[in-house]
C-alpha cells in the first residue's frame, strides 16, 4: 500500500467482457485510492464503468466478464494488506471479506431482495454467515439496525415480506442488510436514483449519519452531482472506463481540471441561467466497441490537439496535494478558459 | 498499445457494414440468431427434408403403396452391397442386393427368410418398377431405386405380414403424417387466432369468460377425449372422410395452447407504450392490429405452430395405432404401426417397429426448428 | 390463505358441471345408442323391434337427452351411482372404483418420478449452461418428449422378452392379480408398477427439465442473486436458496397441466401393455357405446386432474406469499 490512509489501492485495473460482438472494455486501466473513513464519489454517465469497478472490488462479476489485469489491494489488518484481483472469486477468502467486511447497496430496492424470504431473513443472514451468533441474538441485532436506519417497529418488520413494504422502506432495510455485520466498506452503487427527491434526502441524511457513527469508507456511485455536492468528501470522475480526475470535493466544484468535469459542471441547470441555453456536452458517449485511441474524451473534447490526444491516455498529473487529472493539457494553463460563466 | 488506425476507405466501408448490421430488419434479425442455433438450423434442415421425401414419395418409393411379393411375407431388410466376393475369389463391383430364400432358424426354430448369397441382383437408379401416378397426375414407372429383377423386390427395410414393401409404405406414410400435421395446426391456428384474439382484444368478462371455458376444456385428459371422439366415427365411413375428421377432432382440442399464447401476447402488447402511442398518433384499430402489433407476435405464432406440428403428429399417429383413428388405404405411420401390435409379431419382425423411428424423428426434428425459432423470436433472450 | 383454498375448492362445482355435459355431450355423439349396437350384434336373436324398444325403456334411453343427463348426474352426487353398464350388466360404481384406484396410482407415480429426474436435471443444466452435461440433459429431455408413450412401452416389452425372457406387462404377477390386498400384493405391485410409470412420465420430464432450466436461468440473472453474492453467499448456497425456490413456482404450478398429459399417457400405455386400469375399459366401453361407463371414466378422470389443478394452487400459495396475499 502506497499509504497508510488507504484502505483500498486499485492499480491499473482492466475488466473486459467478451460478448459475440467484440471485447467490451468496460473498465481499462483505472487508478484510485479509497481513503480510510471517507466518503468518495465516483462520478460518471452510463457507460463509463462505475458500477463495473465497484463489483470488481466486491469481485462479483460474471461471465463473460473478467479481470484481465490489474491490482487491488486492500488493507485487510494492521500491516497485512491482499490483493483482492488474485484471489479466487468464488472461494472462502473472498467471500469472508464479502459481506463481512465490504458490504453493497444496490440501485433498485424493488428487485434486490428476495420475494418470498422475509426481512428478517435475509437482514440476518448474512450475520449467521459471518458472525458465530445463534438465531435468537442475530435477530435481535437485526432489530437493532433496522431501527438505526429508521424504520418502525423494527420487530413486526422482521417478519415481513419485502413487496410490503415501500421503496424508500426497502433500500432502509438494504442499507441494513449490508451494514449489520459492521463492515469495513460500504459500497453503494446509485442507491438513490430509483428513489423520489423526498426519500433520496432522507437516505443520503441516514448514510452521512451512519458513515459518521460507524467509521465507515463509503463508495458512493453516482451520475448526480447534487448527490455529489451532499455527501461527497472525495471525488472521483470516470469516463469510459477511466479514472480522469480525482479531487476532494471542494477542489472539485471550484476548480474543475479535467474539460469533461468542466462539462459536466456547466451542464447542471443553475437558477440565473434563465433564457440562456443549458450547455450540454457536445457528441455522444462513443460505442465501447469503438473507442478511440488515446484520450477517450478526445471526440467531444473542445480542446482536443490531434496528434497529442488521439495517441495514447494521458499520464495522470498532480495538480496539487489530492487533485489529480489524467489531461494532456492540463500543464499549460493554471486554470482552462471556461467559455461562459 | 496504439491500435492501427485504418485508412480512410476501409474506415467508410466498414462504417457501411455496420449500418446495414445494425440496420437489418425484424426477419433479417430472426434469421441471424436462428443461424447461431445449430440444433434448430439441423432440426429444420431434416424437416425440410422429410417434407420434400413426402411430397416427391411415389418417386422416392422402391415401389408402390399396395404392391406385394407373396413370397416374401415377413421378410426382414435386404441387405445392399457395393462388391461381392464371389466363391472363385473374384471381386465384383456393382450395387446388389440378394433374393430371400425360405431357409429354417435352427437357433429359433422357425421357418424364415434370409439372403441366399449366391445369387446377386443387380440394383440400380432410375429404375423401371411398379407403375404408378406421380402426384395421382402423370403415369410413370421409374422409381429412385430399384432391382433389375422385377420378380425380386427390394425391400430395404423389410416387409410386412402380407409381403408389402415397409420402406414404400413409410415413404407415402410421411405424406399422411405430415399432412395431418399441417393441416391439423392450421384448423387450430385459425380457432386459436380468432378466440385467443377477441378474448385478449376484448380483455374484460368477455377475456373472462372464454379464460374459464378453456381452462376447464384443458381439464379433460386430452387422450380419452380423443378416443371418446374418435369412436364415433363409423367403421364404414370413407377413408378421406375419416381423414378429415380426424384432423378436425385433433384441432379442436389443440387450438386451446394456441389461444392461450395469442391472447397473452395481445394482452402484453395492449399495455405497451409503443401502442399507446401508435392510438394517440390517431391510427385505426385496423392499423394498430395489423401493422404493429400482429409483427409484434408474428414469430412467436410461427414458434409456436411449428412446435404444434410434432404434438399432432403424435397424437395422429397414437389414435391410428390405437385402430380408431386412420384406416387403410389412408396409411400413416400411425396405422403402419398397428402391424406392430402384440409382441409376438415385434419379437418375429422387429423392423416393424421402423415407422416408429420415423416418428421420433420428425418429431423431434420439428421440436429442434421450433425451439431454435422461439429463441431466435424473442428479442429479449440472451 | 384459508380463504383462498375456500375460494378455489368452491369454484370446482360450476367447472365439474361444466365438464360434466361436455362429457355427456361427447357421449351421445354417435347415432344411436345401446340398443342399437345390441340390434346390430344380436341380429338373429329373433327380438323384435318392440323387444328393443321395451329394452330402450328399460334402460331409459327413450328419454329426451337433457333428462338422462339429469339422471346420470344426480345419481352420481346423491348416490355415487355412476349409472349402469349394459356391456358387462353391473352398475358402473362396481367397474371403475378399483381400475381407477391404479389409475390413479400409475399416473402419481409416474408424476413423482417425473418430478423426481426432472428437478435435478434441469438444475444441473441451467448451473452449468452450455456444458456437455446441459447438452445432454437436454437430449434426455428431447428424447423423452420424441418417443410416443406407446412406442416407448412396445419397445421395453420388446426388450425385455428378448433379452430376458420375461413377459412385462399388467400390475400383477399371475398369483396376485385376484388375490386380496395384502403387503405382498402391494409390494409385487410396486415391482410392476415403476415400468408404466417410467413410459407415461418420460414425456412429461421433457418439458420439466426445460421449464425448470429456463426458469432458473431467469432467475439467476435477477438482482437479488446479486444481492446474495454481495453478502458473501457460497455459490450452492446461494442456488439452493434464492433462484432455485423462485423458479419452483412455475415448476410447481406446471403440476395443473402435466397432470392431465400423465393421465393421458396413463390411458395408452395402459391399452398397450393391458394393464387393469381405465385405459381399456374405456376403449372397449367407447367402441361399444357403453355410455354410462364410458361417460363416468372420462368424467373421473377429468375429476383427478381438477384434483391435481387444486392441489398445484394450494402448493403455490404455500410457496409463494404474493399469491395468498393478493
Amino acid at each position: 500500500m502506497q499509504s497508510p490512509d488507504n484502505l483500498i489501492e486499485i492499480r491499473n485495473l482492466k475488466t473486459h467482457f467478451k460478448t459475440d460482438e467484440g471485447l467490451v472494455k468496460a473498465v481499462d486501466g483505472v487508478d484510485l485510492d479509497v481513503p480510510r473513513g471517507r466518503v468518495l464519489c465516483v462520478v460518471g454517465e452510463s457507460g463509463s464503468g462505475k458500477s463495473i469497478m465497484a463489483r470488481s472490488i466486491m469481485r462479483i462479476i460474471q461471465r463473460p466478464g473478467r479481470i484481465v489485469e490489474g491490482t487491488i489491494r486492500y488493507a485487510a489488518a494492521a500491516g497485512s494488506e491482499i490483493d483482492l484481483a488474485q484471489l479466487d472469486p468464488i472461494g472462502s477468502a473472498m467471500r469472508n471479506i464479502r459481506g463481512g467486511d465490504f458490504g453493497m447497496v444496490f440501485q433498485e430496492p424493488m428487485t434486490a431482495l428476495s420475494p418470498v424470504h422475509t426481512v428478517g431473513d435475509q437482514v440476518t443472514e448474512a450475520l449467521l454467515l459471518h458472525r458465530s451468533l445463534d438465531k435468537k441474538a442475530a435477530e435481535a441485532e437485526a432489530a437493532a439496525m433496522l431501527a438505526k436506519v429508521g424504520l418502525p417497529d423494527p420487530k413486526a418488520t422482521l417478519k415481513r415480506f419485502p413487496f410490503e413494504l415501500s421503496g424508500g422502506m426497502r433500500q432502509r432495510v438494504c442499507i441494513a442488510m449490508a451494514l449489520i455485520c459492521r463492515p469495513k466498506l460500504l459500497i453503494a452503487d446509485e442507491p438513490t436514483t430509483a428513489l423520489d427527491v423526498t426519500t433520496q434526502a432522507q437516505v443520503l441524511d441516514l448514510l452521512r449519519d451512519l458513515q459518521a457513527e460507524m467509521g465507515l469508507t463509503v463508495l458512493f456511485i453516482t451520475h448526480n452531482l447534487g448527490v455529489v455536492a451532499e455527501i461527497a468528501d472525495q471525488v472521483a470522475v470516470m469516463y469510459l472506463g477511466r479514472v480522469v480526475e480525482f479531487a476532494d470535493a471542494d477542489t472539485l466544484f471550484h476548480d474543475p481540471r479535467h474539460p469533461y468535469t468542466q462539462a459536466l459542471l456547466r451542464s447542471v441547470p443553475r437558477p440565473g441561467l434563465r433564457g440562456a441555453r443549458l450547455p450540454t456536452v457536445r457528441g455522444n458517449v462513443p460505442h465501447p466497441l469503438d473507442r478511440p485511441a488515446g484520450c477517450p474524451f478526445q471526440t467531444r473534447c473542445d480542446f482536443a490537439v490531434s496528434g497529442l490526444c488521439d495517441r495514447e491516455f494521458p499520464v495522470a498529473t498532480q495538480v496539487s496535494p489530492g487533485h489529480i487529472v489524467s489531461c494532456a493539457r492540463v500543464g499549460e494553463f493554471d486554470r482552462i478558459p471556461e467559455a461562459a460563466q | 498499445m496504439l491500435d492501427a488506425i485504418p485508412d480512410a476507405r476501409t474506415v467508410e466501408r466498414l462504417k457501411r457494414k455496420r449500418e446495414r448490421y445494425l440496420a437489418a430488419g425484424q426477419w433479417t434479425l430472426i434469421w441471424r440468431r436462428f443461424r447461431r442455433h445449430t440444433l434448430g438450423l439441423i432440426g429444420g434442415a431434416i424437416a425440410v427434408l422429410i417434407y420434400l421425401i413426402a411430397i416427391f414419395a411415389e418417386f422416392l418409393a422402391p415401389t408402390t403403396l399396395e404392391d406385394y411379393t407373396a413370397a416374401y411375407r415377413f421378410a426382414p431388410p435386404m441387405p445392399l452391397e457395393i462388391v461381392h466376393v464371389g466363391a472363385d475369389g473374384a471381386w465384383q463391383w456393382g450395387l446388389h442386393t440378394h433374393p430371400l430364400v425360405p431357409t429354417v432358424d435352427k437357433v429359433k426354430m422357425r421357418r424364415t427368410l434370409a439372403p441366399d448369397p449366391r445369387k446377386l441382383v443387380p440394383v440400380g437408379f432410375f429404375v423401371p418398377g411398379e407403375p404408378y401416378r406421380f402426384w395421382g397426375l402423370f403415369p410413370t414407372d421409374i422409381h429412385l431405386i430399384g432391382t433389375s429383377d422385377p420378380k425380386v423386390p427390394l425391400m430395404l427395410l423389410g416387409s410386412d405380414r402380407l409381403g408389402r414393401d415397409l420402406l414404400s409404405r413409410i415413404i407415402y406414410g410421411a405424406r399422411i403424417s405430415l399432412s395431418i400435421g399441417l393441416f391439423g395446426v392450421a384448423i387450430s391456428f385459425a380457432l386459436g387466432v380468432v378466440i385467443g384474439g377477441i378474448s385478449g382484444y376484448l380483455g374484460g368478462v368477455t377475456d373472462n369468460l372464454i379464460q374459464r371455458l378453456v381452462e376447464i376444456l384443458d381439464s379433460i385428459p386430452s387422450v380419452p377425449l380423443w378416443i371418446g371422439l374418435a369412436a364415433i366415427i363409423p367403421l364404414t365411413l370413407a377413408p378421406e372422410l375419416v381423414y378429415f375428421l380426424i384432423t378436425l377432432i385433433l384441432a379442436l382440442i389443440g387450438w386451446t395452447g394456441l389461444a392461450r399464447v395469442v391472447r397473452g401476447r395481445f394482452l402484453a402488447l395492449k399495455s405497451e407504450e409503443f401502442i399507446s402511442a401508435a392510438r394517440l398518433d390517431g391510427a385505426s384499430p385496423l392499423r394498430i392490429i395489423m401493422h404493429h402489433m400482429v409483427p409484434s407476435f408474428m414469430s412467436h405464432i410461427i414458434a409456436a405452430l411449428s412446435l404444434a406440428i410434432p404434438g399432432m403428429i403424435l397424437a395422429e399417429t397414437a389414435l391410428s395405432y390405437l385402430g380408431i383413428g386412420l384406416r387403410p388405404p389412408v396409411v400413416s405411420w400411425g396405422v403402419l404401426l398397428q402391424d406392430a401390435q402384440n409382441i409376438r409379431t415385434i419379437v418375429e419382425a422387429p423392423w416393424l417397429l421402423l415407422p416408429g423411428v420415423a416418428v421420433v424423428i420428425t418429431v423431434l426434428a420439428l421440436n429442434f426448428f421450433g425451439d431454435g425459432l422461439r429463441d431466435a423470436a424473442d428479442p429479449y433472450s440472451s | 390463505m384459508l380463504g383462498y383454498i375456500v375460494r378455489r375448492v368452491l369454484l370446482i362445482i360450476p367447472t365439474m358441471l361444466v365438464i360434466s355435459i361436455v362429457v355427456f355431450l361427447v357421449i351421445q355423439l354417435p347415432p344411436g345408442d345401446y340398443a342399437n349396437t345390441l340390434m346390430s350384434t344380436m341380429q338373429d336373436s329373433g327380438m323384435d323391434s318392440f323387444g328393443f324398444e321395451a329394452l330402450r325403456k328399460q334402460y331409459g334411453l327413450d328419454q329426451p337427452l337433457h333428462v338422462q343427463y339429469g339422471r346420470w348426474v344426480w345419481g352420481i352426487v346423491t348416490a355415487g351411482d355412476f349409472g349402469y353398464s349394459f356391456k358387462w350388466s353391473v352398475p358402473v360404481s362396481q367397474l371403475i372404483w378399483d381400475r381407477l384406484g391404479l389409475s390413479v396410482l400409475v399416473s402419481l407415480s409416474a408424476l413423482v418420478l417425473t418430478w423426481c429426474i426432472a428437478l435435478p436435471i434441469g438444475i444441473y443444466a441451467a448451473a452449468r449452461k452450455y456444458t456437455v452435461g446441459d447438452y445432454l440433459a437436454s437430449f434426455i429431455g428431447f428424447a423423452g418428449l420424441a418417443v410416443p408413450n406407446f412406442l416407448l412401452a412396445l419397445l421395453i416389452m420388446y426388450a425385455a422378452f428378448s433379452i430376458f425372457g420375461m413377459s412385462v406387462g399388467g400390475l400383477f404377477s399371475a398369483e396376485y392379480v385376484n388375490a386380496p390386498w395384502s403387503f405382498a400384493k402391494i409390494a409385487d405391485l410396486m415391482s410392476h408398477i415403476w415400468i408404466p410409470a417410467l413410459v407415461v412420465g418420460l414425456g412429461g420430464t421433457a418439458s420439466l427439465i426445460r421449464i425448470m432450466r429456463a426458469n432458473l436461468l431467469d432467475e439467476l440473472g435477477k438482482p437479488y442473486v446479486v444481492t446474495a453474492r454481495a453478502k458473501g453467499l457460497g455459490e450452492t448456497r446461494l442456488l439452493l436458496k434464492y433462484p432455485l425456490r423462485l423458479a419452483l413456482n412455475p415448476f410447481v404450478s406446471s403440476l395443473a397441466w402435466v397432470l392431465p398429459g400423465l393421465v393421458s399417457g396413463e390411458t395408452i400405455v395402459s391399452i398397450v401393455l393391458s394393464l387393469p386400469t381405465t385405459g381399456p375399459l374405456l376403449l372397449d366401453a367407447l367402441i361399444a357405446q357403453d355410455m354410462y361407463l364410458a361417460g363416468s371414466i372420462i368424467l373421473m378422470l377429468s375429476v383427478l386432474t381438477i384434483v391435481g389443478t387444486l392441489i398445484s394452487d394450494i402448493l403455490l400459495a404455500v410457496l409463494d406469499p404474493r399469491v395468498r396475499y393478493a
